[in-house]
């Protein structure tokens, strides 16, 4: 019986290490020092640290594909390679399969109906380089059913970008490998790993976080905006149209071009003669 | 352009604009989504509802992704976890094919696959882990 899926009894803070995003270009020199500095005081024979997952994710990880390749034979993991430019703190290769933690599912050897894996690679440039950080995966699959990454891409949603997001690393990863068991079971015609309820009362303090706000706002929220602005955009032509002062022909009157010149008249068979003020085009 | 048209053009522009509001507001939830789609099986506590789908789980939970984003979605060797406002949905595979949908509100969703989607949606607790909670026998095959 292998243990229960835990893979994070606690929240864990975001993993503090690499930048988020683009990087910062001439930054001052004080900070480069700073940096410089600490690239020293860090050095030394440290071991290398996965920057997606920890210890504790990869014995889960473990776990879980453990018992999808007891029901389906299929051996499954991910390999995860980085260069770390910057201090080479993360710089190493990490992973976990059904095999165990740190083992790659491509070494395991019962594997009946194959190998599934999941290789991915990050490169971290240096803090004084130009050059944008790169994340990149596929998949290794030995497996009947063509799987690709694409697939993993269509199930999960994410993608090899998420690799370099500290918040969404973790989930990506974690989603990616643990979709390829559900895959295999549909385009390999191998029997699904079924899951089960808990039953059990759940430890003191345990409940759901973060609850997200509104369905409706999230799935139309682009849709109300552009019916409101169409809205609002028809208001005020509208008022445009109607705005004083806006030139008017009267009704009969023939088309004229250019701007509104004073005492023009519509023609009639008469002109008027009681007009409160005199025409200056007809003054000597 | 002429008063005239202008004034058309606006018209049109507020019609279309309160049509699509009206639009929108009826295309009800995910909930009712799921529930109009797929075939219910049991009805249980509170909320609560079982559904299954002819599909896959893959693509079960890929047309209620399309129709309904959710807020969190959780990929479990066994199945989808998808997160919206006061309610979990999940989807599993059936052995005999097919998958099966499970409806629940945040708090019956979250205790129901806590030992999946702890971490990721929630705080786990003080008490420990919960034992033999997790599947992974086999299924009899499609």
């Amino acid at each position: 019986m292998t243990r229960p899926l835990q893979r994070s009894p606690l929240v864990r803070p975001i993993r503090p290490g690499r930048p988020r995003g683009g990087r910062a270009v001439g930054r001052p020199v004080s900070v480069g020092l700073a940096a410089l500095v600490a690239v020293v005081l860090t050095a030394g024979p440290a071991a290398a640290e996965n920057p997606v997952l920890d210890a504790a994710d990869d014995t889960d990880l473990a776990s879980a594909l453990a018992e999808a390749q007891e029901v389906q034979g299929v051996c499954y993991g991910y390999v995860l390679s980085v260069s770390d430019a910057d201090t080479g703190q993360f710089s190493g290769t990490f992973a976990s399969s059904s095999a165990g933690a740190g083992q790659a599912a491509s070494t395991a050897t019962d594997c009946p109906n194959g190998t599934v894996e999941l290789v991915a690679r990050i490169d971290y440039t240096s803090s004084f380089s130009e050059a944008e950080d790169v994340a990149e995966w596929q998949l290794l699959s030995t497996v009947a059913g063509d799987l690709s990454i694409v697939d993993v891409e269509q199930v999960t949603g994410a993608r090899a970008g998420d690799l370099l997001d500290d918040t969404r690393s973790e989930t990506a990863l974690l989603n990616a490998v643990l979709s390829l068991p559900g895959l295999a079971s549909e385009r390999a015609d191998l029997p699904p790993v079924v899951l089960q309820e808990n039953t059990e009362a759940l430890p003191e303090g345990a409940r759901a976080t973060d609850t997200p706000g509104s369905d409706w706002l999230r799935q139309n929220g682009a849709l109300l905006a552009l019916c409101v602005a169409a809205v609002v955009a028809g208001l005020v032509a509208l008022l445009a149209s109607r705005r004083p002062g806006a030139p008017r022909r009267p009704s009969g009157a023939p088309r004229t071009f250019g701007p509104p010149r004073p005492y023009d008249h519509p023609p009639t068979d008469h002109p008027p003669t009681d007009h409160p003020y005199p025409d200056p085009r007809s003054q000597p | 352009m002429t008063g005239r048209n202008l004034k058309i053009i606006a018209v049109v522009l507020v019609l279309a604009g309160i049509g699509g509001i009206f639009a929108l507001s009826q295309r009800g939830s995910p909930r009712d989504h799921v529930l109009r789609t797929y075939e219910v099986v049991t009805r249980g506590e509170g909320d609560s509802v079982t559904l299954r789908s002819p599909d896959p789980v893959t693509t079960t939970a890929g047309d209620i992704k399309q129709a309904w984003k959710p807020a969190e979605e959780v990929v479990d060797a066994g199945g989808t976890f998808l997160r919206y406002q006061d309610l979990v949905v999940a989807v599993t595979p059936r052995a005999e094919g097919g998958s099966t949908i499970f409806l629940d509100d945040e708090e019956r969703g979250y205790n129901r696959w806590f030992p999946y989607v702890v971490g990721f949606w929630g705080f786990g607790g003080s008490g420990g882990p919960i034992g033999g909670t997790r599947g992974g026998g086999p299924g009899a095959g499609k």
